[in-house]
């Protein structure tokens, strides 16, 4: 198979917490006096949301937004007492938008169907590349930090009741508050396969993926509240392979939009 | 599954009588200021902040919180230091007709200070409310959890009523990887202003040898006036209040994996849609609430409650098909967060000794009810809004 890369498109915007984000960081916690089910943080105890939820979200949004949720479409990631706990799509068409955009394994995988599939002939370069997305500090404003319970997050309870007794049960979990903003950064490679131009196929997947998520939740608890994000102030660039020959010069973007509603692609 | 599906839908609360949704917190009276009707809530940071050459005042201030004393008050103290305490406020609300004395308000729940309604309290509510909608061979599984429950205490065995209906929760809707209510998704609210929220006054009316009294810290009395307050922040009639929630299809009609709400509820008539489904089970589990409410106020003659759930009822009764009623937080009692609405006295004869914290008479449970006052007077019933959804 022939893979040129012909350019990379550049999304760069603001990921705007709409309601309380809990991304959590697997309680693996040992700080001392920390809360239970706290929020992934960096090394200096920002909030930010991996690149890896987001592109695994996004994925498992397209996936079903693609019609790939099927047995038949769906390799087994994880296996639990041999049968499968974990699927993902995962297939041999080169024209797959979700393969194609968010990558596929070399070697044979287990369908969850059954049968076996080798994908090694399929594999070419992943082409979304996605950043981890760091807190823009001044998005929590200083009214928001006087009233938060941490530096940069605030600890949210929530009952179970008992439906017989009426007793509560608490608990509690760490939230990033609502109005927080993300500096985000996405990658598409533009690739020719055996001579086919993606041209902007694929950015337009992408940005499918970015409404897909507006209209779910991003992190843990998101049926209950959490979770709703905004994209805002987006701005795209190209960057053709040629450009990387040239000394620097400074890019204009190819579209700019406010949020998703009224981006364009010309 | 179609592309709309993944599309979300906006909701729209608006609160019909006084709701209030607790955080965890209770805010002290060292913690707020009376003047005319507002309380103002203080912003210690500031205060320190702006007074921190004051000596005395700190420590002055520091030794009445900490002795805890019950005739400590701020409000002598700032006036001593010609302290401003409206330069360090946190946020002021007014009190709705509140009269009686009090020392701790409830607190509402804030995000980063500001007041919304949680989608997991929403969302709660409106499980717990569809519980109730549960056909009969399914509502027996709590059954049988409160005479295990039972049997386990007659056998010495220790219960935690916490989670006495967790294996009936779970018999009837599985685990939460199997729940259909996976399939219903709920955002938080948006935020609202100050002024949507204020300071609301709650007693608690008790059926007493089957006469209605009034719970006052030195036993049950004859006049509301003298009865012990609850005072609470809460969200005023009329706000609004925004978010987006989606249902599914599978949440009704369920999948290879998940069963469906259609084959556990009892439902009537054909409807167009998931949100029409959950609207129209939401609202024949309120109207038959209501209706039970209405006949207890009316046996304890209680005729400004049944007033105020008879415009309930008139509203429930001109719903569209995406609109619904519901109760949700604070105050709300027994009856709207279980399924006891379907118990008997013999069920209250295991749950009083299920439960041995709370005080259950079999004969008349639940015997007290939480009600807004006003002005001095019994005015209407805490936390039921009407959802539209579009």
């Amino acid at each position: 198979m022939d893979v040129i890369l012909k350019g990379k498109y550049i999304i760069k915007c603001k990921i705007e917490a709409q309601t309380g984000l809990h991304i959590g960081e697997g309680n693996n916690s040992l700080e001392i006096g920390g809360i239970d089910n706290a929020v992934v943080k960096d090394a200096k105890g920002r909030p930010y949301i991996p690149g890896s939820s987001l592109k695994g979200k996004m994925r498992a949004l397209m996936e079903f937004a693609e019609g790939k949720v099927r047995d038949n479409l769906l390799v087994v990631s994880v296996k639990r007492e041999g049968r499968p706990e974990i699927c993902l799509h995962m297939c041999d068409d080169l024209n797959c938008p979700v393969c194609g955009l968010f990558g596929r394994n070399h070697g044979s995988h287990d369908l969850k169907s059954g049968e076996k599939i080798d994908l090694t002939d399929a594999v070419i370069p992943t082409r979304l590349i996605v950043r981890d997305a760091k807190l823009i500090e001044t998005s929590i404003t200083e009214e928001m930090k006087e009233n938060l319970d941490l530096d940069w997050t605030e600890v949210k309870f929530e009952n179970n009741i008992d439906r017989i007794t009426s007793k509560a049960h608490p608990r509690q979990s760490e939230r990033v508050p609502a109005g927080a903003q993300f500096s985000a950064e996405f990658v598409v490679n533009r690739f020719e396969v055996d001579s086919k131009d993606d041209q902007k196929y694929y950015l337009e997947k992408f940005i499918k993926a970015m409404k897909l998520l507006e209209d779910d939740y991003l992190g843990g608890q998101g049926s209950r509240g959490n979770g709703k994000v905004k994209f805002v102030d987006i701005e795209i660039f190209y960057k053709d392979s040629s450009d990387y020959e040239k000394d620097s010069s400074k890019l204009q973007p190819i579209a700019t939009a406010k949020s998703l509603d009224e981006l364009k692609l010309s | 599954m179609v592309a709309d599906s993944f599309e979300s839908k906006t909701y729209e609360i608006e609160v019909l009588t006084p709701t209030i949704i607790g955080g965890q917190d209770k805010i002290q009276s060292f913690e707020f200021v009376r003047e005319g009707e507002y309380l103002y809530f203080l912003n210690f940071d500031k205060l320190f902040e702006q007074n921190l050459f004051k000596d005395s005042f700190i420590e002055e201030l520091s030794r009445g919180l900490s002795s805890g004393a019950r005739d400590f008050n701020i409000k002598d103290i700032l006036k001593k230091y010609s302290i401003d305490f409206k330069k360090a406020v946190k946020y002021t609300l007014r009190l709705e007709g509140v009269t009686s004395p009090y020392r701790e308000v409830v607190a509402f729940v804030k995000s980063a200070g500001r007041f919304y309604i949680p989608g997991s309290s929403l969302k709660g509510a409106m499980r717990s409310s569809m519980t109730k909608a549960l056909s009969k061979n399914l509502l027996q599984f709590y059954e049988s959890a409160l005479s295990n429950a039972y049997q386990k205490v007659l056998n010495r065995n220790r219960v935690d009523p916490k989670f006495v209906s967790r294996d009936a929760d779970e018999k009837i809707f599985g685990t939460p990887y199997e729940s259909p209510f996976k399939y219903l998704r709920v955002s938080d609210s948006s935020f609202v202003e100050q002024e949507s929220a204020g300071i609301f006054e709650i007693k608690v009316l008790n059926i007493c040898s089957n006469q209605p009294k009034w719970f006052s810290r030195n036993g049950n009395i004859d006049d509301p006036k003298q009865a012990t307050a609850i005072v609470a922040e809460g969200l005023k009639p009329g706000v609004k209040l925004y978010g987006s929630i989606k249902a599914e299809k599978d949440l009704i009609e369920g999948n290879a994996t998940v069963k469906g709400l259609k084959e556990k509820l009892l439902t009537s008539g054909v409807l167009s849609s998931p949100y029409e489904f959950v609207a129209q089970i939401l609202n024949s589990v309120a109207k038959d609430y209501i209706q039970k409410e209405m006949t207890f106020y009316s046996k304890y003659n209680q005729k400004q409650i049944v007033s105020e759930y008879q415009k309930l009822l008139n509203i429930l009764n001109s719903l569209d098909k995406n609109q619904f009623l519901l109760q949700i937080g604070f105050s709300t009692g027994y009856l709207s967060k279980t399924v006891g609405i379907f118990f008997n006295k013999s069920h209250f004869e295991k749950l009083s000794r299920v439960d041995t914290q709370s005080k259950i008479n079999p004969d008349i449970f639940p015997k007290s009810r939480r009600l807004l006052f006003k002005d001095g007077q019994v005015w209407t019933v805490p936390g039921w809004i009407k959802v539209t959804i579009r």
